[in-house]
């Protein structure tokens, strides 16, 4: 692994958790190439789902 | 099982146990189920007393305990809640468990909390930061910390040194153990496209302290690739025992738990994977030629 990209903060990171209609935060990646929105999006059913 | 027989120091026996739930509790104390340890989520004990203390209490007379923390959010930007922290120092200092763990993840920014365990970036920033939180764990709780690997969804394209790099680093820099959770292992493998087996090999196998044992869930993201999600509601996999069983290969005979908090089935159903554990520890332990 190389450094390159900029770190995410976890602040923005928490952000887009609470707020569906946010996109992904960038600075996250997928292995595949894929978006990973539908990865974070195990984190947001997480907190959400616990929220109810 | 004896465990006193194969304590070592003031750690579990090495031998299996189950997460302890409340609905569980009164059959095993009124049955004296044959069982090696248990363990408690930590938060779930943060209370100032009633029936759930006293019950903790009467296991911790009959049975070795783990303590397991999932709110200490060690991996947060911020400095770690010295109130928390004090809790759990009272705590430990109630029921003097066989053993701490916490994971290596962050749960809790800006003063919200957020009921996951969610990922860090593998950088020399953040691993310093979780080198001082270990640090300071230890220093209040005056004990060795279990680190436990996480399930992982997605990763931080600022990271430098892959997972395994980075808890091996932790470990050397702060004295903490590790706690080897083979299903998080085999999760957040199957979800990077990685080896599992090698992800344990690299690992610094003599910091084990205990391995967790669990089962996932299946999706798959958007471009049909498999994505597993850890949510202790399942039976152990099968991929899962099997590397469990290379682990033991691997490591030697570790304390090992059966969690589950989700899909709760009957305490008869957890002690028949705990018994699954303990014949894999037995063939583990017997001379070669001899594997149950």
């Amino acid at each position: 692994m190389s450094a390159a990209a900029p770190p995410l903060s976890q602040r923005d990171f928490a952000r887009a958790l609470l707020d569906p209609q946010q996109p992904c935060p960038p600075g996250l990646r997928s292995w595949n190439g894929c978006d990973p929105a539908a990865r974070f999006a195990v984190h947001r059913n997480n907190v959400v789902s616990s929220l109810v | 099982m004896k465990p006193d027989a194969a304590v070592r120091g003031a750690q579990l026996p090495v031998c299996a146990g189950i997460g302890l739930k409340a609905g569980h509790m009164r059959e095993i104390l009124d049955t004296g189920t044959d069982l090696g340890f248990f363990e408690v989520h930590a938060e779930n004990y943060m209370v100032a007393g009633g029936p759930l203390l006293a019950q903790l209490g009467r296991i911790r007379e009959r049975y070795p305990l783990s303590i397991h923390g999932v709110g200490l959010s060690i991996g947060a930007e911020a400095p770690l809640d010295a109130a928390h922290l004090g809790r759990l120092a009272a705590l430990l200092s109630r029921f003097e468990p066989q053993s701490f763990s916490e994971h290596l993840a962050w749960s809790s920014h800006g003063g919200n909390f957020y009921n996951d365990l969610l990922p860090v970036p593998y950088d020399r920033v953040t691993l310093q930061r979780v080198c001082d939180h270990v640090d300071q764990v230890q220093q209040r709780l005056q004990r060795r910390l279990l680190l436990e690997n996480p399930s992982t969804y997605v990763e931080y394209e600022c990271s430098t040194m892959d997972e395994a790099q980075f808890l091996s680093e932790v470990v050397r820099r702060s004295g903490c153990g590790l706690l080897l959770d083979v299903n998080n292992a085999y999760v957040s493998a199957v979800n990077h496209a990685r080896d599992a087996q090698a992800f344990i090999a690299s690992l610094p196998l003599s910091a084990v302290g205990e391995i967790h044992l669990a089962g996932f869930a299946e999706d798959r993201d958007t471009a049909g690739s498999r994505l597993l999600i850890d949510t202790h509601g399942a039976p152990i996999d099968a991929a899962v025992w099997a590397l469990y069983t290379a682990t033991l290969r691997m490591a030697g005979p570790m304390p090992t738990l059966v969690e589950r908090d989700n899909n709760l089935p009957p305490l008869a159903v957890l002690c028949a994977e705990a018994q699954r554990a303990e014949r894999a520890l037995s063939a583990c332990r017997a001379p070669v030629g001899h594997e149950v």
